[in-house]
């Protein structure tokens, strides 16, 4: 099981607020109960008002617990489904933050990433296929940009590349949402192309949720890959003079490959994860890349949200609640009164 | 549009105008169930403090409303959009735009590039799976967006062409030359360029029957739009390298014949469009040969709204829990 929001299953800690609060007011409310119901039918009342008022409790905190599950969008299984697909649409995300300059990976983390791109948009990886194959550039740091639309020129492609450094954009970090919000829009809305989208990065910080972008890249059935570039010690940054960048307190700024956040991202969409400096990620890319341009009816599987089945169970125990509720305030005092009148009612 | 993957479920939404009517029926009968979505009373009923009647009947809307909104996300709400996605590959399209100083002149109002780039942009509107590039060339020429399918991209960029921008000149050839370049590996099943200029070639290495001859060689159909009138014509320019302003009349005039004699070169027809109708009239028609015929399908694709909905739920009835609480009723 996956969740699209696992923050939001921590409401489910006020599901057992809902049953000390309901422990507290359950003495004083049976006290009241049992005096409306008189000294013959205080017994029976007090424990047909207790039992009620018991399974409220329960049920409004069984609300509680799968409220907040519905609220995370689980999902769990797979189905497939058919897709007739022509071509291929890929979007490089690419990280031009300061970090990516450092030379732990040589010429540069930000050069071994250019180099795999080129590597992959003029290789021989897609020759053999049939089917078009267009390409679109988004540089990422505290923000994303579109440097090249989504296009078939390869060669406008490779020249917006040579622009992609830590001054195309001012903004400093590294917003990998924002990257991944620019990459989903630059694929076409009318094509009917596979889509991959490939994330460069050496790791870096989410200004807010992700998960919409993760929900949005799985809903369009993007095929998903990053891409980590540098190395687990940290290597100086250089700054704009080529010197090592140094922090207020005089120290050099290092950085190092995070891996694990990138491990997370590719593990959330469904894609995978894959080491820049490996000498076989080029060609898995570029395999990837060529099966994704094989056109086609295609099987997609797509994991199944279960949210609306949480939501149905929480409905239930609601449901539950309230008809514990009415019960319990006056369940008791109604019984009572109706064997009072003679009804016998039992 | 909004669909439900339970719409059975939505029928549990009687009880919300329901339960209160059982209430009153029961009470009126001398029986008395407190039902949860019951206010239990008028909010204004007299001899009774307001506050005490306030919360139960703020808890009562509360409690509807988030039973409401669980029922609405127990039957599985979602935003269903559908979209036409081609499963061809359209024609492709290359704009050459002249951005030369005399493209300044007021003559197509509000200047001959402001109306071109205005009939571009329209062109752009009315396309669906084409695409579309931009090259624009003064002394130099530079390809300003590669062929897309990203209208938005293309739009954008064209907005930021100004006349002057590549220098005082016009180079006519490699202004073609670059598009052809850009142009050449497309897949695409046709493929055309654009020529909209008002002058002469007088700058460039390119003989621009050489690049015409070339787009032909690659399967481009050249197409040429003459831009303004001849003789003298109002002006007003602003040098983007000096923001030196020049304003007065300019004497137009192109070689029509040359233009002419490249359009036959690359196969395609030669436009005279001395004013906005004209202009539009070359568009027509451009638009007309270029649309792709393609295969295209209908794709739905749905986003669930239930963790919103609940959402909702959750938080009306959390109100409803806290109104109860401070004595506006029981549970929840």
């Amino acid at each position: 099981m996956s969740f699209l929001h696992p923050g939001l299953l921590a409401l489910a800690v006020l599901a057992p607020l809902e049953l000390l609060v309901a422990r507290l007011r359950l003495g004083p409310l049976r006290a009241s109960v049992e005096a409306l119901s008189g000294p013959r039918n205080r017994g029976r009342a007090s424990r047909i008002f207790t039992t009620a008022s018991t399974c409220g409790s329960v049920s409004g905190a069984l609300f509680i617990v799968f409220a907040a599950l519905s609220l995370a969008g689980p999902s769990w299984g797979s189905r497939g489904s058919t897709a007739e697909r022509s071509g291929l649409e890929a979007v490089f995300v690419l990280d031009v933050s300061r970090s990516m300059l450092a030379a732990d990976v040589p010429p540069s983390r930000l050069e071994a990433a250019k180099a795999l791109i080129r590597g992959l948009i003029h290789g021989d990886g897609l020759r053999g296929t049939s089917g078009s194959a267009s390409f679109a550039l988004v540089a990422v740091k505290g923000d994303g940009i579109l440097l090249s639309p989504m296009t078939e020129d390869v060669d406008a492609l490779d020249g917006a590349l040579d622009y992609a450094d830590p001054e195309t954009m001012t903004a400093p970090g590294t917003d990998l949402e924002r990257g991944l919000q620019a990459g989903l829009e630059a694929f076409s809305r009318t094509s009917a192309a596979d889509r991959v989208l490939v994330l460069l990065s050496d790791g870096g910080e989410l200004s807010g949720s992700i998960m919409d972008e993760v929900q949005a890249l799985r809903q369009i059935h993007v095929r998903f890959a990053a891409v980590g570039f540098g190395g687990s010690v940290p290597a100086p940054v250089p700054g704009p003079d080529g010197s090592p960048l140094l922090m207020p307190s005089g120290l050099p700024v290092q950085s190092a490959l995070e891996s694990t956040r990138m491990r997370d991202l590719a593990s959330a969409v469904g894609g995978r994860y894959l080491d820049g400096s490996d000498a076989g990620t080029s060609a898995s890319l570029a395999a990837e890349l060529a099966e994704a341009r094989r056109g086609g009816t295609k099987v997609e599987i797509e994991s199944v949200d279960r949210s609306g089945f949480a939501a149905f169970l929480a409905l239930v125990f609601l449901v539950a609640a309230l008809v514990a509720d009415m019960l319990s305030t006056s369940g008791a005092a109604w019984k009572a009164r109706r064997e009072a009148e003679g009804g016998g009612a039992s | 549009m909004l669909a439900f993957d339970r719409p059975a479920a939505l029928a549990l939404l009687v009880l919300v105008p329901g339960l209160p009517l059982l209430a009153r029926f029961l009470r009126g009968r001398g029986l008395s169930l407190p039902f949860p979505l019951d206010s239990g009373g008028s909010l204004f009923a007299v001899g009774v403090p307001l506050f005490p009647r306030f919360l139960r009947a703020a808890r009562a809307l509360a409690l509807a409303l988030g039973f409401a909104a669980c029922v609405a996300a127990a039957a599985g709400p979602a935003l269903v959009t559908r979209r036409v996605v081609y499963l061809g590959r359209g024609n492709e399209v290359v704009f050459v735009l002249d951005v030369s100083p005399s493209m300044a002149a007021s003559d197509v109002p509000p200047s001959r590039i402001e109306a071109a780039k205005a009939i571009i942009g329209q062109f752009i509107a009315a396309r669906r799976n084409e695409t579309v590039g931009l090259v624009a060339f003064g002394q130099e020429a530079a390809l300003i967006c590669p062929p897309t399918l990203d209208y938005a991209a293309l739009s954008s960029r064209l907005a930021s062409i100004k006349s002057g921008i590549f220098g005082d000149g016009t180079a006519i050839g490699a202004g073609i030359a670059t598009a052809v370049a850009h142009e050449a590996r497309s897949t695409a099943p046709e493929k055309f360029a654009v020529l909209l200029t008002d002058g002469e070639n007088n700058a460039g290495a390119i003989d621009p029957a050489t690049a015409a001859d070339a787009a032909r060689r690659y399967g481009i159909t050249l197409s040429v739009i003459g831009v303004g009138t001849r003789g003298d014509v109002p002006f007003d320019y602003v040098d983007p390298a000096t923001g030196e302003r020049r304003t007065g009349t300019y004497k137009s005039g192109f070689d029509q014949g040359q233009l002419e004699r490249l359009a036959l070169e690359g196969g395609g027809q030669y436009y005279a469009a001395e004013n906005k109708a004209a202009l539009a009239s070359a568009f027509d028609s451009l638009s007309e040969k270029s649309a792709s015929l393609s295969r295209s399908r209908t794709l739905s694709s749905e986003k669930p709204l239930v963790a919103q909905v609940m959402l909702l739920a959750f938080a009306a009835l959390a109100a409803a829990r806290i109104f109860g609480l401070l004595g506006g009723g029981g549970r929840p």
